[in-house]
């Protein structure tokens, strides 16, 4: 009972942050339908710069805060380097200038804060807490909880607000949202920018946990990726979803099958999930697609 | 081809004087010449029309025709490769479609095109995007529902799950939220039953009748045009007859190549 | 029978003889040496290659300061592997047939020297390889040496000092990298030579974020007296850290992919009194007087600090190794690809950084295994423990 709480609680930290991976792609998706492969290095952005700022003697709250508006900054050059200038072309032609965006940003980074893994301090002390056997440590408090806050605020975002159901506009219909009056280039800006903030986010709470480094995105774009494909792209329920299961799936396959062949579970999930069901757990199905 | 397009004569005085009276009007909306590509195809050639204050405007035409395009030109969906469009006296040729619909241009698209997965409620306020925060929208919520009761009783639901006839009231309900000054209609009547259909222009009658000006796009020529002060036939990309409603209706050519008589 | 074909040898022979009267002509003219170097200087591995290539600059720069090697300058082509085999042999065909190099010096991880020394061998070209694992010299190979120590003496180091402190039952902790791999096929061996038991195996990904799992698998097995973790780069200060949050309660032991200070800096608290095995490098200040690698140590440290303005590593040691050997060999033989080659396998009694080498035809790694140290971290710094 105890192993299997421990696995759980493992399982729920790194799916959280999978989780805010996976929002990210879907943010983007939602509002343009394209992959944004350079999600995985918003997070790399976020923890790499929290690392740096911090380093050069702002206090921790502030350059926790300054990191995630980095990346949130990333996510709009992105989209108005990258993206907007390309405005007639293909949607695979938009996912190859994000996969040069995550080269790119692996690249300044390299050259900017070099190669090596940094480490940043936990928010809140390392004395683990124990309760039934199981041991959390208190940054995974801070991953889940900000997970959850953010999870919750974008819920409120998008069904309380009127730019949030802009922007679900946008992603439904963008002739129809352009009829409304909906500034939908706006929207797409907003869309960038808010997923690469999520990405920072995620990098800024895992950065203690598992260091920060210039590759640190490929893992979290995969993983994020898988997630958020295993929920149904674009929907965020089945992001959020999608992610936790992957995280625990994940560690119950180290804990009671092999780590061996932990890194196979999110291809198997992907596959299984692709051939039973094409659209994933959460996603819209075609009639709703006018 | 000539770009002047064949006029019909008036042949009743009652007719006459409405036509001249429509002539007479200012214009909300003129285009000059208008021609837009869609990559190397051509789908509009050179048109131009106007569409006086108050008055309901038709433009008939078959599928392809470019009745479509023409309407996504006037809201700036689409850019002309040459012409102008005006709106109340201004050049908006150069416009982005955020502030046509500012300045109170709203259209309705064809196919029904609600927010599926939003409530009822949601997509009619979405219409309303662009006025202000602070105006309030209950009064003209409420006279959308007036006008579509069966909107009130679903307003919770998602738009996706109304029937077809719905949705085209949703969507008309829906652009009626932005209080527009000119109300762009793409093909209301498509693939709604008979009533359905009764119903809707029926509802577009009531709207001119407010004073609403309204640019009518329809493939079904004699509803459009019996409702139409005045109408214009649009073929291949250009228009190839114009002239008031009720005389168009009784023109042979028309007859023949629109009504199937 | 094979026949002897004239006209297929012929033009060979000629090639050959102008191919060495140029040499001599070129060792005269003062023509350059060339060292071809594959580093994995980004990539997952860049922690053993980002510090290899500063090594190699500083190497060059300095010989190319003070006229060369037997007055001839020194000319140094880097390609990045970026830690992919397939990358490396790319390279390693490319320095060899286009940039016609002398030597390699490279292969930062045992895998990419793997994918090097094919090549070399074809093309005949001396190859100083910088990866660790065993293979790379066994079978020996006749233009492949190596510098660092070799995996199976860190297993057999590690699991005899576990010994002689009466932890006889094992869990081993591998990384799923070719490293940690081969780590774990030593660890395998050696424990069965000296009769100790591998109770229980767990794999970690470089890239993991979080082995809690496995560490809890081996904590609910009972009667472990040790824990080794074979892996390198951030990888074995996730397991320590993780090890510590869940109060594991075992001597934890690290290969030499965790013998640097980044080490301890990512593992912090986590990293008190682990056991790493290392060459001398960490605690070259603490070694006796009349060590005679305390100043080859000392003097390495002191240029590369003066030369990057950071601190040496291990990694960086070997291939400031590969460097005195090259620089011992060109000297006694030039660069003339068979006398060059002989001349390294003829080295003997060189002290570096990693120990004293002893080449020979048998061993062309050349360092024995007492040079390999066990270090423990105590408050935050390496101490020299045997």
């Amino acid at each position: 009972m105890g192993e299997f709480l421990q696995y759980l609680v493992t399982g729920i930290t790194i799916g959280s942050t999978f989780a805010l991976v996976a929002l990210g792609f879907c943010l983007v998706y939602n509002a343009s339908g394209i992959i944004n492969f350079a999600q995985g290095d918003f997070v790399m952005v976020g923890g790499m710069s929290a690392v740096f700022i911090m380093a050069s003697g702002v206090p921790m709250g502030l350059a926790l805060f300054l990191a995630v508006v980095v990346g949130g900054l990333a996510g709009v050059l992105l989209y108005k380097g990258g993206i907007q200038p390309a405005t007639n072309a293909e949607p695979i032609q938009l996912i190859i200038i994000t996969v040069g965006a995550a080269l790119f940003l692996r690249g300044v980074a390299q050259v900017v804060w070099g190669t090596g893994y940094f480490s940043l301090p936990t928010f809140t002390g390392d004395e683990p807490i124990r309760f039934l056997g199981v041991v959390m440590v208190p940054q995974s408090f801070w991953v889940i909880g900000v997970t959850v806050a953010i999870v919750a605020a974008l819920g409120l975002f998008f069904t309380r607000t009127r730019l949030g159901k802009a922007v679900l506009a946008t992603s439904y219909n963008r002739d129809a949202a352009t009829l409304m009056g909906i500034d939908t280039s706006m929207v797409l800006l907003l869309s960038f920018g808010l997923a690469g903030a999520l990405g920072a986010v995620a990098g800024v709470i895992v950065a203690p946990i598992t260091f920060a480094h210039y590759e640190m995105g490929i893992m979290f774009g995969l993983k994020g990726f898988v997630a958020a494909v295993l929920g149904g792209l674009g929907s965020f329920v089945g992001a959020v979803a999608g992610a936790l299961i992957l995280g625990i799936t994940e560690a119950m396959m180290a804990g009671y099958i092999s780590s061996d062949y932990k890194d196979a579970v999110a291809f198997v999930l992907i596959l299984l999930i692709l051939f039973f069901m094409p659209s994933g757990l959460f996603g819209r199905r075609g009639v709703e697609r006018v | 081809m000539s770009a002047s397009a064949v006029v019909i004569g008036t042949e009743t005085s009652r007719d006459s004087e409405r036509a001249n009276e429509v002539v007479a009007a200012d214009p909300v909306l003129e285009i000059a010449g208008i021609s837009t590509f869609y990559g190397p195809v051509q789908a509009l050639d050179n048109i131009s029309l106007r569409v006086p204050e108050g008055h309901l405007v038709a433009l008939v035409g078959a599928n392809g025709a470019g009745k479509s395009t023409l309407l996504r030109t006037i809201s700036g969906l689409e850019s002309p490769r040459s012409g102008s469009i005006r709106y109340c006296g201004e050049d908006i040729t150069q416009r982005p479609p955020v502030r046509r619909v500012q300045a109170g241009i709203a259209q309705v698209p064809e196919g029904r095109q609600v927010f599926g997965p939003l409530s009822v409620e949601d997509n009619l306020m979405l219409g309303a995007y662009t006025r202000s925060r602070r105006e309030p929208l209950g009064a003209d919520l409420e006279s959308v529902y007036t006008m579509f009761p069966i909107l009130k009783e679903k307003r919770k639901l998602p738009a996706g799950t109304l029937s077809g006839g719905q949705q085209q009231m949703l969507v008309i309900g829906r652009a009626l939220m932005a209080k527009p000054r000119l109300l762009l209609l793409d093909e209301p009547s498509m693939g709604l039953a008979p009533l359905l259909v009764e119903e809707i222009f029926a509802t577009i009658n009531q709207l001119r009748e407010d004073g609403i000006t309204v640019f009518l796009v329809e493939q079904n020529a004699s509803l459009a045009l019996g409702a139409a002060d005045y109408g214009y036939v649009l073929e291949t990309g250009h228009v190839v007859m114009e002239g008031h409603g009720q005389a168009l209706l009784n023109d042979e050519n028309v007859q023949s190549a629109y009504l199937g008589i | 029978m094979k026949k002897y074909n004239g006209l297929k040898v012929f033009p060979f022979i000629v090639s050959l003889l102008a191919a060495s009267t140029s040499i001599q002509a070129a060792e005269e003219s003062g023509e350059p040496i060339r060292i071809g170097a594959v580093l994995a200087v980004t990539g997952p591995a860049s922690f053993l290659g980002d510090p290899a290539l500063k090594t190699l600059q500083m190497a060059v720069e300095r010989w190319n300061e003070e006229g060369g090697i037997e007055g001839r300058p020194v000319e140094l082509t880097h390609y990045d592997s970026g830690g992919s085999a397939s990358d490396a042999r790319t390279y390693a065909n490319r320095l060899l047939s286009r940039d016609q190099v002398d030597v390699i010096i490279g292969g930062s991880t045992t895998g990419t020297s793997m994918a090097i020394l094919p090549q070399v061998e074809r093309f005949q070209v001396p190859f100083i390889a910088l990866g660790s694992g065993v293979g790379i010299i066994e079978p020996v190979r006749k233009w492949t040496f190596k510098v660092p120590h070799t995996d199976r003496m860190v297993a057999e180091r590690v699991l005899r000092h576990m010994q002689a402190n009466g932890a006889e039952r094992i869990a081993l902790m591998s990384a799923t990298s070719g490293f940690g791999q081969s780590g774990r096929d030593e660890m395998r061996l050696k424990a069965e030579e000296l009769g100790m038991d591998i109770v229980i195996e767990e794999t970690f990904a470089d890239d993991d974020s979080d082995v809690t799992a496995q560490l809890t698998r081996i904590r609910s097995q009972d009667d472990v007296d040790a824990l080794m973790i074979f892996g390198a780069g951030r990888g074995p200060a996730i397991v320590a850290r993780n090890a510590d949050q869940i109060g594991l309660n075992l001597p934890i032991y690290q290969s030499h992919g965790a013998a640097s200070e980044e080490f301890i800096r990512l593992a912090g608290d986590a990293a008190e009194e682990v056991y790493v095995a290392s060459a001398a490098i960490l605690v070259a200040d603490q070694l006796a007087d009349d060590d005679p690698q305390k100043d080859v140590l000392t003097e390495f440290e002191r240029l590369y600090r003066e030369r990057w303005d950071e601190s040496a590593s291990a990694f960086g040691g070997n291939a400031w190794d590969a460097t005195m050997l090259l620089e011992e060999a060109v000297q006694e033989a030039g660069t003339q690809s068979d006398s060059l080659r002989d001349a390294i396998e003829r080295i003997s009694g060189l002290v570096a950084t990693n120990g004293t080498f002893n080449m020979s035809p048998e061993d062309h790694n050349g360092i024995s295994f007492d040079s390999l140290k066990i270090l423990q971290v105590r408050e935050q710094s390496f101490q020299l423990v045997e």
